[in-house]
């Protein structure tokens, strides 16, 4: 009886391991594969996008109503009645100037659209990465609109991201300011060239010689030289510059144009070619 | 049965939470790491494989939204998985006060190593870190899995309770064949 328990917990030891091998293995394969979704990744993607463009809409459409009700909450009593019709002013106003500012923004996305050379797409961003380390957002464009992977996303202030994977109806962005991410670009006044780097919140300008003219809030725009972005779409603005006494280059903090904390449309630019070929 | 299609929803629920209304939470609230939380109930309360197989597919869900790099989430979850497993054979991680610690540690622990994954896959070596928002994370975590758990395990109990019911009702019929 004993020797059955003991080779049955062999049996569960040699079982565990080969899994965890196996999925070891499953690790690598994707890690040094070319990342791309399979297919149950891409139906994971199509239900969970599907999920989050729900939550996504119930939180937008709430939420400018529960902000106003939070800042009535420890209003007296007696001025319940005046301050619930305060309250439907309020939320009223408060739609009624998000319509302005959607209608403002999106002529602006217009005009944008209207200014760029290849064909665009407009997409809504429907999820953020959750966790601290890593910088994506889930949008509500897929194949079926034509967005393919490596395609740039942009917005009206400037750079956003591109696209890295995408299933039917949904598509992965990973933002510019991710340490994944490497854009080309260059100092307008002087034509000075550079590679833009994320560091989870800014960016760090790379290979920029110390003999360099380069000062705070010095504009960056895209080069057009890493066949992923147009060229001269506003990266943003230099906000640091270290000349340090050794190294050949500067180390330079910039500013982001776009801010990635408010985005809620997208204008993806729908490249022939795209970086993944 | 029941069980691994109720805790999947959850899962995938607490994803979509996490990567949507989490966001506009204010930032002294941090954004919970929901998911990691019922890992590691599972880890506790649930049978060996199911919890494997729970927490391999969760952590494959993670990837999707989250990250670039695939297999990822599988991975450290998978790890985190065992290690509780293994740990909690000697522990008694069963009573509510051992879970606080317990909780915090595995998300440092997790954090520090999916971070070590991210920067050898990443092209620059070592990504951004941030103490104060793990910190503010780990204490939020804390404070919320106690009553996370309690509702899980409430949830687990109703559903073992439950009796397994087939999509197909069959009229139950005496013994005796013979009878007209």
């Amino acid at each position: 009886m004993k020797k059955r328990g003991k080779r049955s917990r062999q049996v569960r030891i040699v079982l565990l391991s080969g899994f965890v091998l196996i999925l070891v293995f499953f690790f690598i394969v994707s890690a040094l594969g070319r990342g791309e979704f399979s297919l149950f990744h891409k139906v994971g993607l199509e239900v969970m996008g599907a999920a989050q463009s729900v939550s996504t809409a119930f939180t937008g459409y709430f939420g400018g109503v529960w902000g106003n009700y939070r800042e009535l909450i420890n209003v007296r009593e007696e001025n319940r009645r005046l301050r619930e019709e305060l309250r439907q002013y309020e939320a009223a106003t408060s739609r009624y100037r998000e319509a302005v500012a959607t209608n403002v923004r999106l002529e602006k996305m217009l005009g944008l659209k209207e200014n760029l050379p290849d064909p665009t797409i407009t997409a809504r961003v429907v999820g953020r990465d959750p966790s601290l380390w890593f910088k994506t957002l889930i949008i509500d464009r897929g194949s079926i609109d034509g967005v393919e992977r490596g395609m740039p996303a942009v917005t009206v202030e400037g750079i956003v991201g591109q696209v890295i994977n995408t299933s039917p109806n949904y598509a992965k962005v990973l933002l510019a300011n991710d340490p994944n991410s490497a854009v080309d670009v260059i100092v307008q006044k002087n034509r000075v060239q550079g590679i833009i780097k994320g560091d989870g919140n800014d960016f760090v300008l790379h290979y920029v010689l110390r003999n360099s003219d380069v000062e705070k809030g010095d504009h960056i725009i895209t080069s057009g030289l890493g066949g992923v972005f147009p060229k001269g779409l506003p990266v943003g603005q230099v906000a640091e510059v270290v000349r340090s006494q050794r190294g050949m280059f500067q180390s330079i903090r910039v500013e982001p144009a776009a801010d990635f904390s408010q985005l809620e449309h997208l204008v993806i630019i729908m490249k022939k070619t795209s970086l993944a070929e | 049965m029941t069980m691994t299609p109720v805790f999947l929803l959850l899962g995938i629920l607490s994803l979509v939470l996490q990567s949507t209304l989490f966001h506009l939470l204010p930032a002294w609230l941090g954004r919970p790491d929901l998911l990691l939380l019922l890992i590691i109930f599972i880890a506790l309360y649930l049978d060996l494989w199911r919890g494997l197989f729970l927490t391999l597919v969760l952590g494959m869900l993670a990837d999707i939204l989250s990250g670039m790099h695939l297999g990822v989430y599988p991975l450290v979850y998978l790890l985190l998985f065992l290690a509780i497993r293994l740990i909690a054979r000697n522990l008694a991680f069963q009573d509510s006060i051992h879970q606080v610690p317990l909780v915090v540690g595995s998300f440092l622990l997790t954090s520090i190593f999916s971070h070590l994954l991210a920067s050898l896959l990443g092209p620059d070596g070592l990504f951004f870190w941030t103490w104060p928002l793990l910190l503010q994370n780990s204490v939020i975590l804390g404070v919320i899995c106690l009553p996370f758990f309690h509702f899980c395990r409430q949830l687990q109990l109703k559903l073992h309770q439950k009796p397994a019911r087939s999509f197909l009702t069959f009229k139950r019929r005496s013994a005796n064949r013979f009878r007209v």
